[in-house]
């Protein structure tokens, strides 16, 4: 099966400093067109007119938390089918398996490597289409 | 020192330092190549080799043996005899240890200028971070003590809980661990008294203060 490239990332987090490293490594290193949201309701705003390939969602933020942005990108008929990825620092017991049944795609625990992460997001892209 | 050389060339090293290790490793790990030194420790370097191209499964794998014992000139038989695809003599001299590598696979370059730039970008953001993470971990202090006014006020907890989940989440990704590792402790016990109550902040409390101190002090340190 041919994988379709993956071009256009969503990136939703509260804290900048995250925002900006992960923008850097995603476009330096994947060559990847990144759009940055600092909050749940900015990417409810943004997502049906960036159409991304694929969401990274912070779990835990101010405001609308990462489920429940999930929850709603998904009734966004464009964007039913975007895989979403979690990132956070907190994967308790179980916890993988419970932000799947959210509708997660994967997860990726924070804190991350700059240097890896694009390469995380291909492993994870690959992983979407072979399913 | 070949390990970090051959690191920066993005190979997966794996390093161990005893001859049985060494087989077993091999075995489980299948590696692309071997460097071996022949005196190593437990089994001698030629019965190593000689185990490993017995054995079904590492048999392909290409060793190169080193020594500075052992050279050529005199040890040809037995390094023949061993099964040793390639030899090189210690010290190394690294251009050297390069071009036998090749011989078996190539290896890549070095980070390029891309990888360079993006090294110096990340630099300029650590900067950015290391600059506010004095006031990061004041904001989390003061946290700390509006919540030690009331430990039942779920308001300030959640705050509290937010802040350290932040530098939990972020220190590593710009190169402060502790940072991470003392903030994810005190997330550790938020989450417990979110679970179990705020007993567990009373009982928790001078370890949440130690926690607090050790996370002042790196924050101190950059901030000067």
């Amino acid at each position: 099966m041919t994988i379709p490239p993956l071009k256009r990332i969503l990136y939703v987090e509260d804290e900048k400093d995250l925002r900006a490293v992960a923008k850097l490594a995603l476009e330096s290193l994947g060559a990847f067109s990144v759009e940055t949201c600092g909050s749940g309701e900015e990417a409810l705003e943004k997502a049906p007119s960036f159409q991304p390939d694929l969401i990274i969602l912070d779990v835990l933020m101010p405001g609308m938390d990462g489920k429940q942005t999930l929850k709603e990108l998904k009734e966004i008929p464009t964007l039913e089918n975007v895989p979403v990825v979690f990132m956070t620092a907190w994967v308790q017991p179980g916890g993988i398996a419970q932000y799947k049944e959210a509708g997660a795609f994967d997860v990726i625990e924070k804190p991350f490597e700059p240097m890896s992460l694009a390469k995380k997001i291909n492993s994870i892209w690959g992983r979407v289409h072979r399913q | 020192m070949i390990k970090t050389v051959l690191e920066k060339h993005n190979c997966r090293v794996t390093h161990v330092t005893d001859g049985k290790l060494g087989l077993e490793t091999a075995q489980n790990e299948k590696p692309d190549l071997i460097l071996l030194d022949l005196l190593v420790p437990g089994v001698h370097g030629f019965e190593l080799c000689k185990m490993l191209k017995n054995d079904e499964q590492t048999k392909n794998i290409p060793v190169i043996a080193m020594s500075a014992v052992y050279k050529p000139a005199f040890a040809g038989p037995e390094l023949k005899d061993a099964g040793v695809d390639a030899f090189i003599e210690k010290p190394l001299h690294l251009p050297a240890l390069r071009d036998k590598i090749e011989r078996f696979f190539p290896l890549q370059d070095e980070p390029g200028e891309e990888d360079r730039s993006v090294k110096d970008q990340l630099q300029r953001l650590r900067s950015q971070y290391i600059e506010e993470l004095p006031e990061k971990i004041s904001e989390l202090i003061s946290a700390w003590r509006f919540l030690q006014q009331n430990f039942k006020d779920q308001t300030s907890l959640s705050r509290f809980r937010m802040l350290a989940h932040k530098l939990h989440g972020s220190g590593t990704t710009f190169g402060f661990k502790n940072v991470t590792d003392y903030a994810k402790k005190i997330e550790e016990i938020l989450l417990k008294a979110m679970d179990i109550g705020e007993e567990v902040l009373v009982m928790e409390q001078d370890k949440i203060i130690e926690l607090l101190k050790n996370l002042h002090s790196p924050a101190q340190q950059v901030g000067k």
